[in-house]
């Protein structure tokens, strides 16, 4: 039976308190949230997305995966990116962007693609980081996160059934030209059409139990307005918001995904959406556990990095001037085919194999350094890798693509690193201070967004260490 | 007379010994001049610098090093140089290896006039590097390494140096202390160079104290940015003896390079390109480490130093800072390396750092140094001068 086999997600390892906002602000405007999980300097809802759909897709091979659905309320396509960093090649993608609702929305279209075609999986990664006016209290419930499902002819939940419901709110969710959101309706009119979604599938669950409900919980009495009819009060799940924000359109599947963490075989829950007049409501079957590592908020909440205000909008780029960094590059410039042309090594630490002499090289060349062999292959390298050589970059110090960077956050580390599979690689450290990384400290390497040229934002690897990873949000 | 004539023409003559018998060598500093300007200051003083008169016409080819820092003059810009220092229609080009283009420029002249081809040439490197502001100065200093991996990870000149840095010090316990020695002695000597940039003497504490540029370099471990222009003349044997009677003789030019980026060397705690060329110079000059006197090296960095000592063989590897801590490389220790106040100093205009040294080289064993930095009974010399964080290296050995 088709369903989600796995899944996975990530949640930014900074995150702000309502406490701060009162010192910023004098006030809070996000009811029953405690904190907000907040996206770093060089994150986005697309390296998120890679982050969360890189777990999500472990346990298959990539051969396999035949759709992917990229979905956020904000307005940037992703899905190539997302398969590209994937190494996903001959793959269908589709981008629903635009609204809240489009991460369920996503769920939907991989199952129906999955119920077509038999023996191919689907990929349905939602990610999102709400933007607002830092001076609109739309802004504060604001949070970040990613959450993503591997769909496959062996579900461990199964999609039972759909409902939805349409209506013209003019709803909270409009957007002024600079894509920031501005809230216009109320709660009254998503809890209404939220509501209409979730009757229509219970009338054709007919009698039979639903055990627990996912309601996205930025308002706090939502999921008991929409779903407490007919699930009782223990089996509403809340206290994600209040630990991450408001995720946006990944806000159900990570509501799902941390439900997944103590979900109990013959089970039925449903899942409600909403956004732009739009609500849906999902009807899931737990045969078991999918695969897939726990989202537990308390250890989560035990391990991030709480910001300051103006550290928030430091990394939010609220506080960044623009043309910090001059529109037109002088000297030094990696022209974009010269930087596609190797967009395999950048996104994924694909090396080179000698076939001669099996010597195995970073970044990829024209020639076996140990052989002088000109047949080279490729060969992804594991992430892995340990610090050589590093320096920490003050002021003065960083190469022009950085400037940016560095007058909102400062110093960073750059590291000469061992990779675990011999070649040694030269990389921006990130999700870290100094004094985090010394020689012999181990890294892994990550998806980030690197530096804008030109107006193209350039996206490639980092490394944090895998100690920093353990205190952020991924799964250890 | 029939003989005569044919040896003449036959452009296949047997190698011939080559000596300096000019140099000049600019103000360093920031000097709100142009190109040409700059340059002909160089020249002037070089040409006048001949003992028994000379005039720019008897240069018959130029080799003139630059990276056209800021992109002002990129193409044919030695055409412009030559032009301005009386030099007009001599065959010129530009010669670019990074900081090492003036070394360069120098070991071509020298092999030309080695080879026959030309009798007397003139080698020198010009750079202009505070005319810009300080982003455009910084997207410039990054070009000399791997732009498509180093620089996109983060890392320009200083960061590089300073990995290198922190990898000696984990490899070989050189402190901080140590990188500071060096500054401590380039900057007294820079104090008593009428040419250098920076004139004021610092101490170890300065050094530790001041801002960090990237860890663990502080500015002071820095070589700043400098505009500056030099030049030498050089003759064969037989040209020589008309222009002065203390030729400063080339004993021997070695030079090699090195993979570019620093993630694709064998080790960053030593400069392949430093130990190959270091080997040839020596070997062609048939000359020891230990037979030098006074020497300049590449100290972009005061690691960079360090690093020098050990890869030229002045000491062992890993020994380069406690050999500079104990004096061996003061004006009358061991080796007396970098008494113009080396590139800290004195000054970095990238492209003619080279011809700077050799000038430098030029003076000490003429017993012309001025400030009371004159090296006691300075035979031979050494000229040591790298590209970028180590690409390409040349170096030189004199004798008088």
């Amino acid at each position: 039976m088709e369903g989600i086999e796995a899944f996975g997600w990530y949640l930014p390892r900074y995150a702000i308190s309502a406490e701060a906002y009162r010192e910023a602000w004098g006030r809070f405007a996000g009811r029953g949230i405690q904190e907000k999980a907040v996206v770093g300097y060089d994150e986005d809802e697309t390296t998120m997305a890679v982050e969360a759909a890189g777990r999500a897709v472990e346990a298959a091979t990539p051969e396999t995966v035949a759709f992917l659905a990229f979905a956020s309320s904000g307005t940037t396509p992703a899905a190539a990116t997302v398969a590209e960093a994937l190494g996903l090649r001959r793959v269908r993608t589709v981008d629903l962007l635009g609204t809240t609702n489009a991460g369920l929305a996503a769920l939907l279209v991989a199952r129906d693609v999955v119920a077509a075609r038999e023996g191919v999986r689907a990929l349905a990664v939602a990610a999102d980081a709400p933007r607002a006016s830092p001076d609109d209290p739309t802004e504060h419930p604001l949070g970040a996160g990613a959450a993503a499902f591997l769909l496959g002819p062996n579900g461990s939940a199964v999609l039972e059934a759909h409902g939805a419901a349409v209506r013209e709110t003019y709803g909270e969710d409009v957007r002024d030209e600079r894509g920031l959101r501005r809230r216009v309706g109320t709660v009254d009119m998503a809890a209404a059409v939220m509501g209409e979604a979730a009757e229509e599938l219970r009338s054709k669950l007919g009698r039979k139990k639903v055990h627990r409900a996912v309601v996205p919980d930025a308002n706090p009495r939502l999921p008991a307005r929409v779903a407490g009819p007919w699930v009782a009060e223990d089996g509403l799940e809340t206290g994600l918001a209040r630990r991450v924000g408001d995720a946006g359109a990944a806000a159900p599947l990570l509501g799902l995904v941390r439900a997944f963490g103590s979900a109990r075989r013959g089970e039925r829950w449903i899942v409600v959406s909403y956004g732009r007049g739009a609500a849906t409501a999902l009807a899931l079957g737990l045969r078991r556990r999918p695969a897939g590592d726990a989202l537990d908020l308390d250890a989560f909440a035990a391990r991030r990095v709480l910001l300051t205000y103006v550290e928030y909008l430091q990394h939010r780029r609220v506080l960044a001037t623009p043309g910090t960094v001059p529109a037109v590059s002088q000297g030094a410039y990696v022209s974009l085919p010269t930087y596609l042309a190797t967009v395999a090594a950048r996104y994924r630490l694909v090396g080179q194999r000698c076939a001669a002499c099996g010597a195995v090289r970073f970044p990829p060349g024209e020639r076996c350094d140990r052989c002088g062999g000109r047949a080279l292959e490729d060969a992804p390298l594991r992430r892995g890798g340990t610090v050589h050589a590093c320096t920490t970059v003050g002021r003065g110090a960083a190469p022009t693509e950085f400037a940016e960077q560095q007058a909102m956050l400062g110093e960073y580390v750059t590291a000469l690193i061992d990779l675990d599979d011999g070649p040694r690689v030269m990389a921006q450290l990130t999700d870290c201070t100094p004094k985090d990384v010394a020689i012999g400290t181990r890294v892994e390497m990550v998806f980030r967004r690197l530096y804008v040229q030109e107006g193209v934002l350039r996206y490639g690897f980092k490394f944090r260490p895998v100690e920093s990873a353990r205190a952020g949000s991924a799964p250890a | 007379m029939r003989e005569k004539a044919k040896a003449s023409r036959d452009p296949v003559r047997p190698m011939r010994r080559v000596a300096v018998v000019g140099a000049g060598h600019s103000k360093f500093g920031t000097r709100r001049m142009g190109l040409r300007s700059l340059f002909a200051e160089a020249a002037e003083e070089c040409f006048a610098s001949v003992d028994k008169g000379f005039e720019a016409a008897r240069v018959q080819e130029a080799w003139i090093g630059s990276l056209a820092f800021g992109g002002g003059q990129l193409g044919n810009a030695a055409a412009l140089f030559t032009e301005h220092a009386g030099l007009l229609h001599i065959p010129t080009r530009r010669v670019e290896n990074a900081c090492a283009s003036s070394g360069f420029a120098f070991r071509d002249a020298y092999l030309a006039i080695r080879s026959g081809a030309v009798d007397i040439a003139l080698a020198g490197g010009i750079e202009i590097m505070n005319d810009v502001p300080p982003l455009h100065q910084r997207f410039w200093l990054g070009v000399s390494g791997d732009t498509e991996w180093e620089r996109l990870a983060g890392a320009t000149f200083p960061g590089v140096y300073a990995m290198m840095a922190s990898r000696h010090m984990h490899e070989y316990g050189t402190t901080r202390e140590h990188l500071a020695a060096v500054a401590v002695k380039n900057h007294a000597f820079g104090a008593r160079n009428p040419k250098a940039q920076f004139r004021r003497t610092c101490t170890v504490d300065d050094v530790l104290r001041g801002p960090m540029v990237a860890d663990p370099l502080t500015l002071l471990n820095c070589c700043g940015t400098t505009d500056g222009a030099t030049c030498v003349v050089l003759a064969s044997a037989e040209a020589a003896t008309g222009l002065t009677d203390t030729p400063v003789w080339v004993l021997g030019s070695g030079a090699a390079s090195d993979r570019l980026a620093l993630h694709d060397r064998e080790s960053i705690t030593r400069l392949d390109a430093t130990v190959r060329a270091g080997r040839e110079a020596f070997r062609r000059a048939d000359v020891r480490p230990r037979d030098v006197d006074v020497a300049e090296v590449h100290d972009c960095f005061t690691i960079a130093e360090i690093l020098a000592l050990e890869d030229l063989g002045f000491c062992a590897k890993g020994d380069g800072g406690p050999y500079t801590e104990s004096g061996a490389t003061g004006l009358n220790g061991e080796v007396a390396v970098n008494p113009s106040g080396g590139l800290k100093a004195k000054g970095h205009p990238l492209g003619a750092t080279g011809t700077g040294q050799v000038y430098e080289i030029f003076r000490q064993l003429r017993g012309q140094a001025e400030g009371g930095r004159q090296v006691d009974d300075a035979k031979i010399g050494l000229t040591h001068n790298v590209g970028g964080s180590g690409a390409t290296c040349a170096v030189h050995l004199f004798g008088v």
